[in-house]
C-alpha cells in the first residue's frame, strides 16, 4: 500500500513521527515532490482566496499526489505536545483539503491531541489498521515514534532539523569564495516557511551568500522557549504552540543573535498578533518581517535581504 | 478605579448597568463609528481582524474620558480573540494608554481560585454584598435575552408588515433609548413598551417575503456598525432577517460548555457530521446552521477580512453548495468604507432570491 504524505505543514515537524511508525512495514510511503511553480498554481485555483499560501500549497500537494498514492494521510492535529492549539486554519485543514480536491482516497485522522498519549495511539491506530499493520507491531512502533517526538521537544536530540535536511545551504561551487559569516540573524516563522526552499526562495543560501549565520528554532529545546515565555510576564496564558515556540526562541536567541529575520506569509492570522508581540518584547534588535505570497518577486525580496545585511554590518562595526 | 471594556453590541450598555448597580464606576466606550476604527487602526497591527481595531479605539477613548481598568473576558480557544487582551494591553501600553488589565479567562486555565480572585479584583473598593451581585448579574441576563428576543421578533415581523421603514424606526428608538438607560427597572419597562407598540403594526400574513438567515463571526454580527448595518439594509429591502450569533445565544453556549460534562459534549459533537471537533470561533456552529437553513431563502455569512476559522467554513460551504443548501453570500468586512459595494452586491443577493422564489416557483 502506497500512502502519500504531502509537503505540507505537518511534513515539517511530524516527519519522524510518520517515518518512525511505517519504518520497516509494507506500507511505501510517498512524499509529495518539493513545492514548485507548477504545484502552486494548482493549489491556488483549488483553494478559496482568502487562504494563506502554505495552505494553497499543501492543496496543490495533496492534489499532485492523488493519482499516485493508495491514501493520502491528512492528520488532524489540534494539540501539540505541551498542550497548545494549533492555528484555526491547520486545526480545519481536513476541511480545506477535502473541499479542494474531492476525492475518498483523503484519509482524515481523527482529532490528535499529542498531550494525550493514548488518545494518539487509538487515532493512527485506525489509520495503521488500514494498512493492514499488527496491533503488536503497532504499539512498538508507536512507542518509539512517540518516543522521538518527544525527545525532540526536550530537546535531547534535535533531529527536527534533520528531517528537514532540504534548507542545509549547499557548498560553494569552484567560482564561489566561501566567506565567513560575520553576523548571525534568528531565522523566525513558522516551519512551513522556514524550511520550504521554495516559498522562501532558498533564503539560507541567499543569507549565506550575504555572510550572515542562520540560526533557527530547531536548536532551542522547548523547555527553554517555555521558561522564557514565563519570564517575560504576559498577562495572559498562551495558548498557540506557534506562538510559545516563534516567541520563545527569539527571547532565549536574543543574546546570541544581532538580528531577527521573520518569514510571514501573508494574511497569517497568528503572525499578526506574533510579530507585534515580538516587536514590543525584542526591541533591542532589528527586526524585518519578510511577507510571502503567491506574487513572488525575487528581485524585491534581495534587496531588502542586502540592506538588511548591510544595516547588520554598521551595527556590528560602530 | 474607574472600569471600562470592550464594547460588544448591546451588552456594554447592561453590563454598565450591572456595574452601577453595585456601585463600581464605569465608562463605555461610545458607539463603535468611523473615527473609532479610524483611531484603533493606528495603532493596531496591520494584519489584525476587524473587532480589534474597533475594541483599541473604543478603549483609547475611554482612556481619554477617564477610565483606569479594563475588564476583559478571554477564552483559551484557538481563535485570535482569545489572545485580544494581552495584544491590546501590547498596543496601548506603546501608544501611551496605560491601562491596569483585569483578564477574566476561563476557569480551566488559571484554577477555580484565581479565577474567583480576579473576578473579585474587579469589585475590590465597594465589596458589594454577595446576593446583591448574584441579583444584578441575573437581572443582567435577563434583560440581555428579552432585548435579544425582541429584536429578533421586530427583524422576524418586518417582512410582513408593508412599510418597512416602521420597524426600522423601532429598532432605531430602541437603540437610542438603550444608550440612556439609568436602571434595570427602567429597561424592562423599555422593552414592554416597545412590545405594545410592534403588536400596534398591521401584519399581512398572506404575503410571503424573503427569509434571510445571517451567520458568521460572533462580533462582526453583533456590532451593527462593523457589518456596516446589514440588518438594516436587508429591512429596507423587505426580508424578514433572523441572526444566529446574538449575545443570549453566546451565554447560553458558555453556561453550557462549562456547565455540561465531557461525555454529554462528546454526544451532541458526534452526531455533527462537518468538523468533529471545535476550530476555534464558531465555525462549526456556523457550518451546522447553514446546513439547517432550509427554511430560509438565503444565507448571508459575514466574517472580517483575515479570520481564520470563517476562511475554512467559507472553503467548505463552497464545496458542499451542491449539498441542496440555501443560496450562500459571503461578504468580507475589513476598515475600508466602500458601502456602496456592499450594497450592491446586498440588493443583487435579495433580487435573485425573490426571482427564484416568486418568478421560478410560480411558473
Amino acid at each position: 500500500m502506497r500512502l502519500g504524505i504531502p509537503r505540507g505543514y505537518f511534513y515539517y515537524d511530524y516527519y519522524l513521527f510518520i517515518e518512525t511508525l511505517f519504518h520497516d512495514s509494507e506500507t511505501e510511503l510517498v512524499f509529495g515532490e518539493p513545492n514548485n511553480e507548477e504545484i502552486m498554481q494548482s493549489g491556488i485555483a483549488l483553494t478559496v482566496d482568502e487562504a494563506c499560501l502554505p495552505i494553497k500549497l499543501m492543496a496543490g500537494q495533496v492534489s499532485s499526489l492523488i493519482n499516485d498514492c493508495d491514501i493520502i494521510l491528512i492528520p488532524r492535529i489540534m494539540k501539540d505536545l505541551a498542550g497548545r492549539w494549533l492555528c484555526p486554519k491547520l486545526l480545519g485543514l481536513p476541511e480545506l483539503m477535502t473541499s479542494a480536491v474531492v476525492s475518498d482516497k483523503i484519509y482524515v485522522t481523527e482529532p490528535v491531541h499529542f498531550n494525550n498519549k493514548n488518545r494518539t495511539r487509538e487515532c493512527f491506530w485506525k489509520l495503521c489498521r488500514k494498512t493492514g499493520m499488527k496491533r503488536t507491531r503497532f504499539n512498538n512502533a508507536f512507542e518509539k515514534a512517540f518516543g522521538r517526538i518527544a525527545d525532540v521537544y526536550a530537546g535531547r536530540n534535535n533531529m527536527h532539523v534533520e528531517a528537514s535536511w532540504e534548507f542545509i545551504p549547499e557548498e560553494p561551487g569552484p567560482d564561489e569564495i566561501l566567506l565567513p559569516n560575520t553576523v548571525n540573524v534568528l531565522l523566525a516563522g513558522h516551519c512551513y516557511n522556514i524550511y520550504d526552499k521554495f516559498t522562501n526562495f532558498n533564503i539560507m543560501k541567499k543569507l549565506d551568500t550575504l555572510g550572515i549565520g542562520a540560526m533557527t528554532e530547531g536548536s532551542v529545546p522547548h523547555s527553554e522557549m517555555e521558561i522564557c515565555i514565563k519570564k517575560s510576564g504576559l498577562i495572559k496564558e498562551p495558548f498557540w504552540e506557534a506562538f510559545v515556540r516563534i516567541l520563545g526562541t527569539a527571547l532565549y536567541m536574543r543574546d546570541k543573535v544581532d538580528g531577527i529575520l521573520y518569514l510571514s506569509s501573508f494574511s497569517c492570522g497568528l503572525d499578526a498578533m506574533i510579530i507585534e508581540m515580538l516587536k514590543s518584547r525584542v526591541s533591542d534588535l532589528p527586526i524585518m518581517v519578510v511577507k510571502i505570497d503567491e506574487h513572488r518577486g525575487e528581485a524585491g525580496l534581495d534587496t531588502r535581504l542586502e540592506a538588511f545585511a548591510d544595516l547588520l554590518e554598521k551595527r556590528r562595526v560602530s | 478605579m474607574i472600569v471600562t471594556f470592550p464594547r460588544f453590541g448591546h451588552s456594554a450598555e447592561m453590563v454598565s448597568l450591572m456595574f452601577e448597580e453595585l456601585g463600581i464606576p464605569c465608562i463605555i466606550p461610545p458607539h463603535n463609528d468611523y473615527d473609532v476604527l479610524k483611531k484603533g487602526s493606528q495603532i493596531s497591527p496591520e494584519e489584525i481582524c476587524l473587532p480589534f481595531k474597533y475594541m483599541a479605539g473604543g478603549l483609547m477613548q475611554s482612556y481619554s474620558q477617564g477610565a483606569d481598568t479594563v475588564v476583559m473576558v478571554a477564552t483559551c480557544g484557538p481563535c485570535r480573540l482569545g489572545e485580544y487582551g494581552q495584544l491590546l494591553k501590547e498596543v496601548l501600553d506603546n501608544a501611551g494608554y496605560n491601562y491596569n488589565w483585569i483578564i477574566i479567562d476561563s476557569p480551566a486555565v488559571i484554577g477555580t481560585k484565581e479565577f474567583i480572585r480576579r473576578i473579585g479584583a474587579v469589585a475590590e473598593e465597594k465589596r458589594p454584598a454577595k446576593h446583591k451581585i448574584v441579583n444584578a448579574a441575573f437581572n443582567t441576563v435577563k434583560l440581555i435575552k428579552a432585548l435579544d428576543s425582541l429584536e429578533n421578533r421586530i427583524k422576524r415581523i418586518n417582512g410582513y408588515v408593508g412599510a418597512h421603514s416602521s420597524c426600522i424606526r423601532i429598532m432605531n428608538e430602541l437603540d437610542d433609548k438603550i444608550a440612556s438607560l439609568k436602571s434595570f427597572d427602567e429597561g424592562f419597562e423599555l422593552i414592554r413598551a416597545t412590545k405594545r407598540r410592534i403588536r400596534k403594526l398591521e401584519l399581512d400574513r398572506t404575503v410571503n417575503p424573503i427569509k434571510i438567515l445571517i451567520v458568521g463571526e460572533i462580533y462582526t454580527s453583533i456590532e451593527k456598525e462593523a457589518n456596516r448595518k446589514l440588518e438594516d439594509k436587508l429591512m429596507m429591502l423587505g426580508c424578514s432577517v433572523n441572526r444566529h450569533m446574538t449575545i443570549s445565544w453566546w451565554i447560553d453556549n458558555a453556561v453550557k460548555c462549562a456547565a455540561l460534562p465531557a461525555f454529554v459534549k462528546n454526544i451532541t459533537m458526534m452526531s455533527r457530521r462537518a468538523f468533529p471537533c471545535g476550530i476555534g470561533g464558531y465555525a462549526k456552529e456556523t457550518v451546522n446552521k447553514i446546513q439547517k437553513a432550509s427554511e430560509f431563502d438565503g444565507v448571508i455569512k459575514i466574517m472580517p477580512s483575515g479570520c481564520m476559522p470563517e476562511i475554512v467554513t467559507k472553503a467548505y460551504c463552497e464545496n458542499t453548495v451542491n449539498n441542496k443548501l440555501p443560496a450562500v453570500l459571503n461578504l468580507v468586512y475589513d476598515e475600508m468604507d466602500g458601502e456602496a459595494g456592499y450594497e450592491t452586491r446586498i440588493e443583487a443577493f435579495v433580487d435573485m432570491l425573490e426571482r427564484r422564489k416568486h418568478v421560478l416557483a410560480g411558473n
